[in-house]
């Protein structure tokens, strides 16, 4: 490559392609990118300009912009996050001595690693990058960082810049590779979205649409214009009025009530089987405020990533809920075995929580505005893994509360592949009797009908067994679980747990709720 | 990865900027481990390296930030100035355009970094003797003007570019210390020794007196 003639080569590859692609600039680090390619058909000019081509658009999209910064900062974030997501501990520690992503990463990431690797390794490395989707790389990033975390863990900031001074010949990059696809695979899609990523975006419409919304979503598209004029209409509705039949098993109905009268419903009679009718003010998912993408500041304060409800909903099975909304709106209503405490009473619960939890995965769900991701950055910041932030909170489970039975009959018929897990019924409620001193106490809940004293929408489910499995807001009685915290002098907390399981037939013998649809409900049941 | 054995008195951050080219990363791996490489690759991001030194009795480790000379990466290295207490300015004597942009640098320089920052120019690849493009004489002129120190260097051949980091860090451990060293009594530590093309480098403004107490 460094003959002569490899640098002529390469001149001509690289610019051909800041001929081909006007909108994108020559950055110092694409010849690095390039050079693999090259080096493989270095006697195929053509066939390496079209290696190049193709795979910049899939890793490393619009990164190459000559104004990058909203991309690569917003990819910074998402590292940041998912090495909260898997690795807290050292996530908590290099933000506290500051050593940010931007200092080191930059160069990994620009070149896909080929400006710290030799070319045996990146060759090895490409390989099962080129197969695996396009959010591997970040992965890559932790697990690189994971061959240091001895060291960076005793780091203080200067300490670590040393680490990163230079390349990593002694780097193990075949256990870098599992350890990144095993990361990998245990990260829920949605909380490596990318704005910028065509298959980040492409997840996220399809998590969108297909069953809440391919319906309405349609008909405004092909309504001609439609989508942006209904858009703009249904935003000075207040709320709306959405109802879902699962008409096609006559298991589980549904209502989202509200109190202003809806404008511009769009009206779908949907889904191949005709199994439910939508009417829905807001038709579009873009409506919805959690659907904006994030300020860079924000992503930047936070340490944990934020999770699509698709995802919940996929791999409820292996979620621990935890709702820190006010203890009356989660007595009005609240995820199946979600469980409820104080924000505040983290700092008191951290050792008791340990042993409780038992699920994979930590989803916080919270109201708008509240400090969900506050809490959930406190969870990683005392150890927690795999903790992520409900996108929407619970507005975005009453959105979801209309349309899950025909989500999770799709489901079932594609049996993607986390999914397939979740369709075992068999759930094991949360131990609550854990080794500290704590007493359970049943009762205190709001049986009767359970007003949402929180916002637009109240949630009624007339469950009637069947296979629909998933109600994502129940109101059953929940369990008390009041924890004696000895270290202090007298400190008592209080732990609410729902115990209501995922099945419809068990929630029907529990729990059905019976709740009138009463548009305005009021008043708390405590 | 060097092993670090951290025991010192003062750690001084210093940056390295300038043009594409010019030769910033090979002063860095010249003065930390005594390398130069003609197949260097551009620099992406920020790259750090570390040289420990004594100054007047004291154990100071100045920490180098090297940065791309490509001006489109300032956007995305916002945390490239913070801290710093010395830069080196880099230009190459053989390319004038890269002399012309070190305006624009020392502009960039002053808006992002502490008030106080030292700032020295430096022109590099001085063994290109025969494809000189821009005079000691213009530069000095300019640094003068700016109130910066200046020097020539090469990183091919070594000659001053030691100096150049230590008459940096020696004037930014003169401002920042409250030891106040004799008259002239550094002047014998930064006279380069045995570089071929020795230049009477700095003019001793340097030590701003706005720059130290406040």
């Amino acid at each position: 490559m460094f003959s002569q003639a490899g640098h002529e080569k390469l001149t001509r590859i690289l610019k051909t392609w800041v001929e081909a692609n006007e909108h994108q600039a020559y950055w110092q680090g694409l010849d690095s990118c390039c050079a693999p390619f090259l080096t493989l058909n270095f006697n195929d000019e053509a066939l390496a300009f079209a290696c190049i081509q193709q795979f910049l658009p899939k890793y490393l999209k619009d990164m190459f912009l000559h104004d990058n910064s909203k991309v690569i900062h917003e990819y910074l974030a998402i590292f940041r996050h998912m090495l909260s997501f898997h690795d807290p501990e050292l996530s908590a520690h290099l933000d506290y001595i500051a050593f940010v992503p931007q200092l080191y990463t930059i160069s990994w990431f620009m070149t896909l690693f080929t400006h710290i690797f030799p070319l045996d390794k990146i060759y090895h490395l490409w390989d099962k990058i080129l197969v695996g989707p396009s959010s591997l790389p970040l992965f890559v990033g932790i697990a690189i960082l994971q061959q240091f975390r001895a060291e960076l863990l005793r780091s203080e900031f200067n300490e670590a810049i040393g680490i990163f001074s230079g390349t990593f010949p002694e780097m193990d990059i075949e256990k870098c590779i599992e350890t990144a696809l095993a990361m990998c695979r245990a990260t829920p899609p949605s909380t490596c979205w990318l704005s910028y990523d065509a298959e980040s975006r492409e997840q996220r419409r399809v998590a969108a649409s297909p069953d809440d919304w391919t319906a309405s979503t349609t008909m405004a598209q092909s309504g001609g214009g439609a989508w942006t004029s209904s858009t703009a209409a249904a935003t000075g509705a207040a709320a709306a009025t959405a109802t879902a039949t699962a008409a096609g098993q006559g298991e589980q109905q549904e209502t989202i009530t509200s109190t202003t009268t809806p404008s511009s419903a769009t009206t779908g009679n949907a889904n191949a089987g005709g199994r439910r009718s939508l009417e829905l003010g807001r038709n579009h998912p873009e409506n919805y405020w959690w659907e904006e993408p994030l300020p860079i500041e924000v992503l930047n304060v936070e340490l944990a990533p934020r999770i699509h409800r698709s995802d919940l909903i996929r791999m409820r099975q292996q979620v621990l809920v935890i709702d820190i909304r006010p203890e009356s709106e989660y007595l009005s209503g609240h995820y199946p075995l979600s469980i409820h405490l104080v924000p505040g009473h983290l700092d008191l619960l951290v050792h008791v929580l340990k042993m409780i939890i038992k699920k994979k995965y930590i989803v916080v769900v919270a109201n708008k505005g509240d400090s969900g991701p506050e809490f959930a950055t406190a969870l990683v910041r005392s150890g927690f893994s795999r903790v992520a932030v409900l996108m929407g909170g619970i507005d975005a489970l009453r959105i979801h509360g209309s349309n899950t039975a025909s989500s999770l009959s799709r489901q079932r018929s594609t049996s993607s592949s986390l999914a397939s897990s979740a369709i075992s019924p068999t759930l094991s409620a949360i131990s609550t009797t854990p080794t500290l001193a704590t007493t359970t106490t049943t009762g205190g809940g709001g049986a009767a009908p359970a007003p949402s004293s929180s916002s637009l929408a109240s949630v009624s489910s007339t469950a009637a067994g069947g296979p629909s499995p998933v109600v994502p807001i129940c109101s059953c009685i929940v369990h008390r679980q009041k924890i004696t915290v000895t270290a202090r002098v007298k400190d008592e907390v209080m732990i609410l747990k729902c115990k209501t399981p995922f099945t419809q037939k068990k929630l029907k013998a529990q729990h059905a709720i019976t709740l009138a649809s009463a548009p305005t409900p009021q008043g708390d049941l405590l | 990865m060097q092993g670090h054995c951290d025991e010192y008195d003062y750690l001084y951050k210093v940056v390295l900027i300038g043009d594409s080219g010019v030769g910033k990363s090979n002063l860095l791996s010249r003065f930390t481990q005594n390398e130069f490489s003609l197949e260097s690759r551009s620099t992406i991001g920020i790259e750090f390296a570390t040289r420990t030194v004594d100054i007047s009795g004291k154990t100071v480790k100045a920490q180098i930030w090297d940065t791309a000379g490509q001006e489109r990466y300032r956007a995305i290295t916002t945390a490239f100035y913070r801290g710093a207490v010395g830069a080196l300015l880099v230009y190459d004597i053989s390319r004038h355009n890269t002399f012309d942009n070190v305006s624009r640098w020392l502009a960039e320089l002053r808006d992002n970094s502490d008030p106080n920052v030292l700032i020295i120019l430096v022109g590099n690849k001085s063994d290109l003797r025969h494809l000189r493009a821009v005079s000691t004489e213009e530069a000095m002129a300019f640094a003068e003007k700016n109130n910066i120190m200046f020097i020539e260097t090469s990183a091919l051949d070594a000659s001053n570019v030691d100096d150049a980091f230590m008459l940096l860090l020696t004037e930014t451990y003169k401002t920042l210390s409250t030891f106040t060293p004799a008259e002239n009594a550094n002047q014998s530590s930064i006279r380069p020794s045995g570089g071929r093309l020795l230049i009477p480098h700095f003019h001793h403004a340097a030590p701003k007196s706005a720059g130290c107490c406040t």
